[in-house]
């Protein structure tokens, strides 16, 4: 992205969680001012409100950063940069995250599934949605051959119900088992 | 220091409650085994069995989940020492020396070094916390709401400020998490941000949203990663010789004290953990040791004070949260909704009125240190195996048990549901480098902070000069604000230290390769 004839790259996937916290903290202090303006209300929530509406704004250039591009083709100074950023913050505090697109299209596409798994576990069964989760999301992991892809599962699936059949106390809907 | 009725109370309590020592096996078992698993951290393993201690009763509850934390403190040494593959962040140190000690042939005596500092510092840790905790509860029991709150905010200020490497991004995630936590009706009966659900009235259900934040957002981020790992020439194990490590660990006092110290320090203070406390105290050992170059090549010193550091962590952190009911990090706000499920506040109030309870959880800590030596001795021989399970494997299968356990919590798909919301939530403030932690501990005090708020707020009528007649509020701010702005310089300082250290050992490790000249395959 050009801007003021600098090349700055942009964190997409930060610029878009962080605007996303700005909104549900915006829309949440609008929710609870159209409650009540009380004191006893918004005692606490308004000026923490503000607090992290003001901490998104500080964070906010942290999702860009300039590029001074070289016409020589030498490497742009903010790459060694982050490459020794990357290096800081490999000191396991956070589990170090990988970048390449084909792990973050794994990552969202188990996010996806488990969302799937989490709203049919009532219309398929426990039983079944299961099954399916595992199966696929060995498959997502990158799990070819045909014998795990089945046994594995039906491992997982046995022990799971069957266990927490016993350990709860609460109904279980399930279609096969 | 201690109240002797209490003392011979918990010890009654300990002898008729026979049910609880049965979890300590197990719970040490599941401990070690997660933790060895690399990808999977002690807080990760306690989340996901979080729901089975709900069935539980309390006393076994807290039994199971600290046996857990102790395991865990352990369980990813193993792997370090062996395979030079930390099997969670908080054994990060114990590969430095841990690994080198293996490649001269000394991974026995290196394995009971470890295991020996762990139980050696870890029942240090909660001797220490018996006979603090009570003067410490009369302390606490003087301070009124507005300490109270001041406290709390100080304690999610730390949690934010230390738990990233950007001080902003961890005060988001502690604000976000507050904000969070006191959706649905207050104690003043307003209802806010509930969108009309009126299984939120009640607020977010905290332990669902927690499994969510702090293991599924992990887990999620595995899912393109999948360790093979390949087999390193079996490497026998010798209880003979791990029993001599454990007997030599005696010639090290005080590297086993100072990792001791600082673990349960950095325990203590929120929002640090044991993943860094290892490598502070490395770092510290190596500082002050005559030999300190001799560190990173196979010391049994770096192996002790990395050990000894983890595993009085789980003291120190305990002490907060059973004074203060405020958590310090991911581990213990998961004991806090453990407590709160079983519908108790720990606090002043918990330890004045129960403190035989008190005592008996703080005794049975220091029986588990114990059974540590002889579970982990057996562990050591699997370990192997278990850290190369491959994350396809894994990962379904931990991520079909989380849900049933959000399920378990109260027969409802709100659980699940709520889970998977926070799973998507903790994915995306772990890759931008939010501490999870913070987002967690404000979500579980949400409710507390502006409880205690209100209250002060009611019982001055709104008067902001209220709080001068109250100088230990007042003293409180001020450490905040002075510790605040040292964070903010010592961070810098940290971090440049631990990124010396780590490449010094990069330098290190590469050397030793050149000089072997043959290419190395391994990962």
């Amino acid at each position: 992205m050009n801007f003021r004839g600098r090349t700055v790259s942009v964190d997409w996937g930060h610029l878009i969680v962080l605007l996303l916290i700005a909104a549900a903290t915006g829309w949440y202090l609008l929710d609870a001012r159209s409650v009540s303006t009380a004191a006893n209300n918004l005692l606490l929530i308004q000026p923490l409100s503000i607090i992290a509406l003001i901490l998104v704004l500080v964070i906010l250039p942290q999702c860009f950063r300039v590029a001074e591009q070289h016409a020589d083709g030498a490497t742009p100074v903010h790459e060694t940069v982050r490459a020794r950023e990357e290096t800081k913050a490999s000191d396991l505090m956070q589990p170090k995250l990988p970048t390449e697109r084909v792990e973050v299209i794994k990552m969202l596409m188990l996010a996806g599934l488990l969302g799937l798994f989490v709203f049919l576990l009532k219309p398929l069964g426990f039983d079944v949605a299961i099954f399916l989760f595992s199966a696929a999301g060995m498959a997502i992991c990158g799990e070819r051959r045909p014998l795990p892809l089945i046994a594995f599962p039906v491992i997982v699936t046995l022990v799971v119900v069957m266990g927490f059949k016993a350990l709860m106390p609460y109904p279980m809907p399930t279609t096969i088992l | 220091m201690i109240d002797m009725d209490a003392f011979m109370g918990a010890l009654g309590l300990m002898a008729t409650s026979a049910g609880s020592w049965g979890w300590i096996v197990p719970g040490l078992i599941i401990g070690l085994v997660f933790s060895a698993i690399p990808g999977i951290s002690i807080t990760m393993a306690m989340a996901i069995v979080l729901p089975m201690s709900l069935y539980m009763d309390f006393f076994s509850a807290v039994v199971f989940l600290t046996s857990v934390y102790t395991g865990a403190g352990f369980g990813g040494s193993v792997p370090a020492i062996l395979m030079n593959i930390p099997g969670s962040p908080s054994s990060f140190a114990t590969t430095f020396d841990g690994y080198a000690m293996s490649k001269k042939g000394e991974h026995n005596e290196a394995l009971g070094y470890a295991l020996f500092a762990s139980t050696l510092c870890g029942i240090f840790g909660y001797v220490l916390l018996l006979f603090v905790v009570e003067p410490l509860a009369d302390i606490v029991l003087k301070i009124g709401p507005l300490e109270m709150f001041a406290v709390a905010l100080w304690g999610m200020l730390l949690l934010g400020s230390l738990g990233s490497t950007y001080i902003s991004r961890g005060l988001l995630a502690a604000a976000f998490g507050v904000l969070l936590g006191t959706v649905g009706m207050n104690t003043a009966g307003f209802i806010r941000g509930t969108m009309g659900l009126p299984t939120l009235l009640d607020g977010i259900q905290p332990v669902p949203a927690m499994i969510g934040l702090l293991a599924a957002g992990q887990l999620l981020s595995l899912a393109g990663k999948d360790y093979i790992l390949e087999a390193e020439g079996a490497r026998s194990v010798s209880v003979k010789r791990i029993l001599l490590g454990c007997w030599y660990t005696f010639r090290y006092p005080g590297v086993l004290l100072r990792g001791s110290v600082i673990g349960i320090v950095i325990g203590a203070v929120p929002g640090v953990g044991s993943s860094v406390g290892n490598l502070i105290a490395y770092a510290e050992a190596k500082r002050t040791d005559k030999d300190s170059s001799s560190f990173g090549k196979g010391n049994p010193k770096g192996v002790i004070a990395a050990e000894s550091a983890v595993a009085s962590a789980e003291g120190g952190s305990m002490a907060t949260m059973l004074a203060l009911g405020i958590p310090g990090g991911g581990a213990t706000a998961i004991l806090l909704a453990a407590f709160m499920m079983h519908n108790i506040v720990p606090g002043p109030t918990f330890i004045e009125t129960q403190k035989d309870m008190v005592y008996a959880i703080i005794l049975n800590n220091i029986v588990q240190a114990i059974v540590l030596l002889v579970v982990g001795i057996g562990f050591i021989y699997v370990a192997a195996n278990v850290v190369r399970v491959r994350t396809r494997y894994v990962l379904p299968a931990i991520l079909v048990v989380a849900t049933m356990g959000t399920y378990a919590v109260n027969g409802s798909i709100a659980g699940p549901i709520t889970f998977f919301v926070f799973a998507c939530i903790g994915f995306a403030l772990v890759r931008y480098e939010y501490p999870v932690a913070a987002t967690v501990v404000g979500l579980l005090l949400g409710r507390m902070l502006e409880t205690e708020f209100l209250r002060s707020y009611q019982l001055t009528g709104g008067r902001p000069a209220y709080i001068l007649d109250h100088p230990a509020a007042v003293a409180i701010l001020v450490l905040m604000m002075l510790s605040m702005g040292m964070t903010a310089w010592g961070k810098r300082k940290q971090a440049r230290h631990e990124a010396a250290e780590a490449e010094a050992m990069e330098r290190l490790h590469r050397e030793e390769l050149a000089a072997k000249g043959t290419p190395h395959h391994q990962s």
